[in-house]
């Protein structure tokens, strides 16, 4: 069975004389929580924009169930089957939270639409009381929640996440783990690049780790936690070190 | 006093006209236009030569000089314009997006403003033209106060423009779309906005403002190639006061920057009428950068 994400020898960057990925290698099979670590510098934001359509690629393949996808419209991501939630700027400041979901869900037919941002407040019932409040006023774990709220909208197979616990107090972080893993659980692939190593392992079935644009170490987080190169390097005396 | 408000509400509505298409286009397309001048004076004209190439009369309406001849020829004029900036936008802006400096595309309008105003000028000639010869009698309201009763009636469709803009805005599915492209278009596209759609919508919205404020001019004033010119300060005025990308503020920005000129000139000559907005510019910038209704550095409101 061939996986749902696939990057084959992906090279690419923001400019093409000067690429950050060098041959990038990675799969993400249905339903499957994989987590991308490595060191400031590494290329694990710019493999996820890559991805994403939103940093060009020179050279490789990026495959979704089998259908290349390589340089794809950012804008037809949604229809293709994924979303992506980056680091910083992820929510519609401006706009309300009703609205950052009724754009989200935009692509939607009207009622399917309504139906989805329902399901979303269901989700995250935090949520309603702002419904109708600009998202600037949101605490940095809501506006994170309101992020991935609507990068559910539609029914994505795959949500790709860049950093999602920046910024966030310890315990709001293992709420947003947890709730990918069940994200995961319920069948979603999640991809995440994290700087919280450990956190991120915990919960993840796979891991990559990727440095100067290459793959150096994959295998099951399980594994990983306990290999004394990532223990080495990127969890330390203090179990988090920056990666 | 009373007649100069009265005066400045009339000039304001177009004023704020000009200003709502170009925060339009400053919010989403983040670029400072400043052939739109130009394309009021093309929306004039166009409706101008609709006129003239049907026969048509500008009609006369009760008591004002707008009747169906000059409708048709302002929806025929609203078309023009925008074929005229979406054909500029494809020839010159689109080669120029992302790929250079917000200064290169500043400066790249300016250009394209002079191509527009000289182009009209070898079209039509530098003589002054009237969409109706016809005499208007003015209002005579209360004490003294007279208006004209176009004046009035551009007034009040101004007013009835920005409201259905607003309402656009605010409540349809391609309004939020443009307002989330104002604020961040990487995320807009992740969440499936096509840039293309929004940037033809931007243009079209502003193009057809930018008509009917030409049309509204033309009716008050002598329609000439460098009518638009003179509407360029007070507009980007306009647009600052009200802070860039705010569709409200401009509307208001518009009304501001026409009553302190129309207020002004109880004091100054005339031939200081263009340095008021000027001044107003300067103002803004130093006191209040952000304009009075808080725009952004890219969004609409």
């Amino acid at each position: 069975m061939s996986a749902l994400l696939e990057l084959t020898g992906v090279i690419g960057g923001y400019s093409p004389e000067l690429p950050i990925l060098h041959g990038i290698d990675m799969q993400v099979d249905a339903g499957e929580f994989v987590t991308i670590i490595g060191p400031n510098g590494a290329g694990k934001s710019t493999a996820m924009k890559a991805i994403a359509g939103l940093v060009r690629i020179t050279e490789g393949r990026v495959t979704l169930d089998g259908r290349d996808i390589t340089n794809h419209p950012t804008e037809e991501m949604a229809e293709a089957g994924m979303a992506f939630v980056p680091q910083t700027a992820n929510i519609f400041t401006t706009l309300t939270i009703d609205e950052n979901l009724k754009l989200g869900a935009h692509t939607l037919p009207r009622k399917q639409a309504a139906q989805r941002i329902a399901q979303a407040y269901e989700r995250f019932p935090d949520l309603v009381k702002f419904r109708d409040s600009a998202a600037r006023s949101l605490s940095g774990g809501q506006r994170q929640m309101l992020a991935v709220a609507r990068a559910l909208l539609c029914a994505p197979r795959l949500v790709m996440l860049d950093e999602p616990s920046a910024g966030l107090a310890p315990n709001i972080v293992q709420d947003v783990f947890v709730m990918l893993r069940r994200l995961a659980d319920d069948g979603v692939a999640v991809l995440m690049v994290e700087q919280n190593a450990k956190g991120a392992m915990a919960v993840s079935d796979r891991t990559y780790v990727l440095a100067e644009g290459e793959n150096r170490i994959s295998g099951t987080s399980q594994e990983m936690l306990n290999n004394p190169e990532v223990k080495a390097i990127y969890l330390g005396n203090a179990g988090r070190k920056s990666a | 006093m009373i007649q100069a408000i009265a005066d400045g509400l009339s000039t304001g509505a177009i004023i704020a006209l000009g200003a709502m298409g170009v925060t339009l286009v400053m919010g989403i397309l983040r670029f400072t236009n400043f052939a739109h001048a130009e394309y009021l004076t093309w929306g004039a004209y166009m409706a101008l030569a609709v006129l003239s190439v049907t026969g048509l009369d500008a009609g006369q309406t009760g008591p004002f000089r707008f009747g169906l001849g000059l409708v048709l020829a302002t929806v025929i004029a609203v078309v023009l314009t925008v074929a005229l900036a979406l054909a500029i936008d494809y020839l010159v802006f689109r080669r120029l997006r992302g790929r250079v400096n917000h200064i290169t595309l500043v400066f790249a309008s300016f250009g394209v403003a002079l191509i527009v105003r000289y182009s009209i000028h070898l079209i039509f000639g530098g003589a002054a033209h009237y969409y109706s010869n016809d005499l208007q009698i003015a209002w005579l309201i209360g004490d003294g106060l007279r208006v004209m009763p176009d004046q009035a009636l551009v007034f009040a469709l101004a007013l009835l423009v920005s409201v259905v803009l607003f309402l656009f805005l605010k409540y349809s599915a391609l309004g939020l779309a443009m307002r989330g492209v104002a604020e961040n278009p990487a995320l807009a596209a992740i969440n499936g906005v096509h840039f293309r759609k929004i940037l033809f919508w931007t243009w079209a919205i502003g193009g057809g403002l930018a008509a009917v404020s030409g049309v509204f001019y033309g009716m008050t004033v002598q329609i000439r190639p460098d009518m638009g010119f003179q509407l360029l300060l007070p507009i980007f005025a306009a647009a600052i006061l009200g802070g860039i990308g705010n569709v409200v503020g401009a509307l208001f920005g518009g009304f501001i920057v026409a009553l302190i000129e129309a207020i002004a000139l109880l004091w100054i000559p005339a031939g200081y009428k263009i340095a008021v907005p000027f001044v107003v510019l300067l103002l803004v910038l130093w006191l209040c950068p952000r304009g009075l209704f808080k725009g952004s550095s890219g969004g609409s409101k």
